[in-house]
């Protein structure tokens, strides 16, 4: 049985290594006292895990605990959103949501969650909509991109990540301004959109600001759909400056699990508005072509409900919803 | 030399002691099923905040290549695959193990991991930026036929009964469109079940599929677990290195082409694995050993995916575009710390990049006597651990690996039920490999054709868009040598009577 | 092998798993008709269509006797039925019960469980000791492994 106390040797060194990376020990009353889990339903290297990863460092240095982050992918978000509300409700576990993600999914068909079932307490940021090319594209302008799909009906092909995503709508909604009929081709994720945009098998891609800022040296930016130009891309028009009245994005935030004490969200609430206020945190963000926004707790419920109507028409619109 | 100057900061005490605790810490997390190189390399991120980029590149690259190679252990030993990379290694290995050669299979796999390791990282070293192209020249209708290239191994996994194989095959491929589909939103073939909206997850399916069906039979017997020869004790590792000298060729061909599929985004060490199976069995002079326990299956798959590691970060880091899901989680930590991806991370910041590919290099050559090492002790672990100790233990690793993956325990029941179907299912001749291979492959080939459609139908030239495109029509030819090339062969080689056989 | 080739017509299982696949397929193709969009419902319907023909021309096959034997089903002799079954549901009861009762508790049950299952040898004062021990290490080092060292949200059980 030599083999057996080699094994519980083996497990006791399991044991001694998890000791070891514990964290500090959790006495103060003060919340938080340990660290928290930061839930992304989506999987890595997308827009809603950079920015948990450029929050973790920060969040950190503030309050002396980690964020730890993991990943529940599936379903466009729907798996980890219809079981938030069952994960416990004691402040250490949140997760983050996006627009418009949690407004349609509910929308389409039973996903497991409603809308108003998630109990988001801060927005974040939000990055804006932008009409994408390749730095090398035909198309230098807005103009010269409309001008060639009215002569060529649904040949221009845009890539986006998704169907029912923020993207998607937008490839609608700028279609209608615009009068004309394009093409939309869906891929799983931002980073496939982008490669399918590189490698030529499309004409353009609705992506967002922070596609123009991730490859800056390949891709160039023909108009965002901002209210004002965004500061890492002076150069580039807003739709509106176009005389298009089409200003959208996807918003991304943080809900916590349904029955989290209200100080304790106030607290959270609170936290991630200091890492958002953080001068260093905001010059990062925006290089990344996120642009940041202030949503505490108090004023998400009428955040949402401001935004609902527009996705909604849209999505219908673009036949997702009937 | 710049160079040289990279080699010496990639070997400095410290880097010397990431690479060889990320390789250790790697090969243990990914001989456990469920847990994969993903979940590790975002665990450690935080730790890399307060580091080099450089010396956090490699604590990662290490744990990534070693979580790649460990996957094997779990696929030789106990027919399951610790991560999808692995799944071909079960087809060979697993017959190997069982047959009394488990140790020979755990060195010749750490043998294969170390040479596939070492040439992706060259590739890495010296073609990054030009090799980068391929992941661009790759769109929707090539995904889509190289899908179809590893369905086509359902065939070669048939057993001698082609069309319940390619049943199972069309089964495995509805599994996988299982839940809210990717990229079109509908939620299908749930039948209004909360617990099927998130789809059936790959890993905890590959869990179900192989490992429940091996301890089902487990339980059934009282027989060992694996065949016991007196033989069967430290490496042989002469003997590993004369089959792998003999397999050079082999090992060389599956390198490049797991570097090539690691260059495409998405595509992944599980269709780089079975692409260099299926290319290892049509040369081989004896392909009706395949699946019964040849060294050069075994061989193919681990060189193929652990050069998936150097391949999946040339497009990672020239073009910003993650190759798998690790390399997304370093792409995200890279960000953080303010490295800008790119070309110019190939000249401007060379030193980070060049120091991290040395460490890479040095991280696959500690594989070596790390992975024998550890080899042998889970290879003496297996078969010497009791039964009623062995079962339990395995079955308990199912299940908290299963729910680690997503967190889930909806997952854990889809899995043990997946695998109670999946041993019936084999009871009546309809084996694993051909559902599995669906399931993996199945939204690759769906999203690629869909797109694919759409582009075509948007030119107006599906045709084109199908067979009239150069890497298409390669892939296709592939295809039909490597399913009908064999037959072909013997129909002209042989008389008639003996192709009946 | 070469026995049951030539007796295809009694293996009723074949036309069975057959009626299963096509009766598969059919449920899919009719739950295709709900989705709103093409792209969602070409690739299943499509696949749902191939595995109905080939279930067809599989018992075609069979009907013309050209069937290759299929491996011999016999669970008899010296294999134990309820052992297997026995597995089977104390797996499946884990699944189950981890939200309730936690994963280290469910985990020590469950492992104790299958061990028993799979206990051939004549419990030793040794292994008496030895394997309930083991199996709690082996539970515990695993348990501190992934809640501590890789801070996976293991379930924390409602029922204490």
């Amino acid at each position: 049985m030599n083999r057996l106390t080699r094994i519980s040797a083996t497990l006791a060194a399991v044991t001694v290594a998890a000791g070891f990376t514990l964290a500090a020990p959790a006495c103060a009353d003060e919340y938080p006292s340990k660290a928290i889990s930061y839930i992304i339903p989506f999987g890595p290297g997308g827009e809603s895990d950079i920015s948990a990863r450029h929050q973790q460092p920060y969040f950190k240095e503030m309050f002396g605990q980690d964020l730890v982050i993991s990943y529940k992918p599936g379903g466009g978000g729907a798996v980890g959103w219809s079981q938030l509300n069952s994960m416990p409700a004691d402040g250490y576990t949140m997760m983050g949501i996006n627009l418009p993600h949690i407004i349609l999914k509910p929308l389409q068909k039973d996903v497991g969650f409603k809308t108003e079932d998630i109990d988001g307490f801060f927005m974040f940021h939000y990055t804006p909509d932008a009409l994408v090319v390749k730095s090398d594209s035909k198309f230098k302008s807005v103009q010269d991109l409309i001008d060639f799909a009215k002569e060529n009906s649904g040949k221009v092909t845009f890539s986006g990540s998704g169907k029912g995503s923020a993207n998607h709508l937008a490839q609608v909604t700028f279609d209608k301004l615009a009068g004309i009929k394009t093409t939309y081709v869906a891929f799983k994720g931002t980073g496939a959109s982008v490669q399918a945009l590189l490698g030529d098998q499309v004409s353009a891609q609705w992506g967002y600001t922070s596609v123009g800022a991730t490859h800056a040296d390949k891709v160039r930016l023909l108009a965002v759909a901002m209210e004002e130009r965004h500061p890492s891309f002076p150069d580039v028009p807003t739709f509106k400056e176009l005389g298009m009245n089409f200003v959208s994005g996807a918003y991304r935030g943080i809900a916590v699990p349904k029955g989290t004490p209200d100080d304790i969200k106030k607290k959270l609430s609170d936290a991630i508005g200091k890492v958002n206020a953080n001068p260093d945190f905001r010059k990062k963000m925006e290089a990344d072509g996120f642009a940041l926004l202030d949503v505490p707790a108090d004023k998400y419920k009428a955040f949402i409900d401001e935004k609902t109507p527009g996705y909604v028409e849209a999505a219908k619109e673009a036949g997702v919803l009937e | 030399m710049a160079a040289l100057e990279n080699l010496i900061a990639a070997l400095s005490p410290l880097n010397f002691l990431l690479a060889l605790g990320g390789v250790i810490a790697g090969t243990v997390i990914g001989s456990l099923p469920g847990l994969t190189a993903t979940m590790a390399v975002a665990v450690l991120v935080p730790i890399t905040f307060s580091m080099e980029p450089a010396s956090a590149l490699i604590l990662m690259g290490a744990i990534y290549t070693g979580a790649i190679y460990g996957g094997a252990y779990s696929a030789i030993l106990l027919n399951t695959p610790g991560t999808p990379s692995a799944i071909a290694t079960t087809f060979d290995g697993y017959p190997m193990a069982k047959n009394g050669d488990g140790d020979l299979a755990m060195t010749l796999a750490c043998i294969a991991s170390v040479c596939g390791g070492l040439v992706g990282a060259a590739f890495l070293l010296v073609l990054a930026p030009p090799l980068a192209g391929v992941a661009l020249a790759f769109g929707p209708v090539e995904y889509f036929w190289l899908a179809v290239f590893g369905l086509s191994l359902i065939a070669a996994l048939s057993e001698g009964h082609l069309i319940k194989a390619l049943m199972g095959g069309c089964l495995g491929l509805l599994l996988s469109a299982i839940g809210v589909a990717e990229v079109s939103a509908d939620i299908r073939l749930t039948f209004g079940s909360q617990v099927l909206i998130g789809g059936i997850e790959t890993v905890s399916a590959l869990i179900g599929l192989y490992c429940v069906p091996v301890l089902i039979d487990l339980v059934a017997t009282p027989d060992k677990h694996l065949k016991v020869t007196s033989e069967s004790k430290g490496i042989r590792l002469k003997e590993a290195l004369a089959i792998s000298w003999r397999g050079k060729f082999n090992l060389m061909r599956s390198s490049v082409i797991g570097t090539m599929v690691g260059i495409l985004p998405g595509a992944g060490g599980s269709i780089a694995g079975l692409v260099a199976y299926s290319e290892a069995r049509r040369t081989a002079k004896n392909p009706e050993k395949f699946g019964k326990g040849a060294p050069e299956g075994v061989q193919a798959t681990e060189s193929a995916n652990n050069a998936t590691v150097g391949g999946g970060f040339i497009p990672t880091l020239v073009l910003g575009i993650p190759g798998t899901p690790p390399d997304a989680v370093i792409l995200g930590a890279l960000l953080v710390q303010g490295v800008k991806v790119g070309p110019n991370l190939f000249t401007s910041e060379s030193s980070i990049v060049y120091t991290f590919i040395w460490g890479l290099f040095l991280a696959t050559i500690l594989m070596l006597p790390v992975g024998l090492i550890i080899g042998r002790y889970a290879y003496s672990s297996i078969i010497a651990i009791p039964k009623a100790l062995l079962v339990p233990t395995v079955a308990f690793m199912t299940l908290i690996g299963t729910y680690s993956i997503r967190n889930s325990t909806s997952d854990v029941a889809i899995m043990v039920i997946l695998g109670s179907i999946g041993w019936v299912l084999g009871r009546f001749g309809f084996t694993a490999s051909p559902i599995v291979l669906g399931l993996i492959l199945g939204s690759i080939a769906e999203q690629g054709f869909v797109q694919a459609w759409t582009i075509g139908a948007a030119a107006e030239n599906l045709i084109g868009m199908f067979f009239g495109r150069p890497i298409s029509l390669a892939i296709i030819a592939m295809i039909v040598i490597s399913l009908f090339g064999p037959s072909l062969v013997r129909l002209f080689s042989r008389s008639p009577k003996e192709t009946v056989q | 092998m070469s026995d049951a080739a030539r007796k295809p017509n009694r293996d009723i299982s074949t036309p069975f798993m057959a009626a299963i696949f096509i009766a598969l397929g059919a449920v899919v193709i009719w739950d295709t008709t709900t989705y709103t969009d093409a792209d969602s419902y070409v690739f299943p319907r499509t696949i749902a269509t191939v595995m109905i023909g080939l279930s067809v021309l599989l018992v075609l096959q069979w009907l013309l006797g050209w069937s290759p034997s299929a491996k011999d089903p016999g669970i008899a002799g010296a294999q134990s039925v309820p052992r297997r079954l026995a597995l089977f549901a104390a797996m499946i009861a884990a699944a189950l019960a981890m939200p309730f009762l936690g994963f280290l508790a469910t985990g020590l049950i469950v492992f104790a469980a299958i061990m028993l299952t799979a206990m051939y040898d004549p419990w030793t004062p040794y292994r008496f000791i030895v394997y309930p021990v083991a199996g709690a290490a082996i539970v515990g080092g695993f348990y501190l492994l992934f809640a501590r060292v890789l801070q996976v949200p293991l379930p924390e059980g409602t029922w204490f």
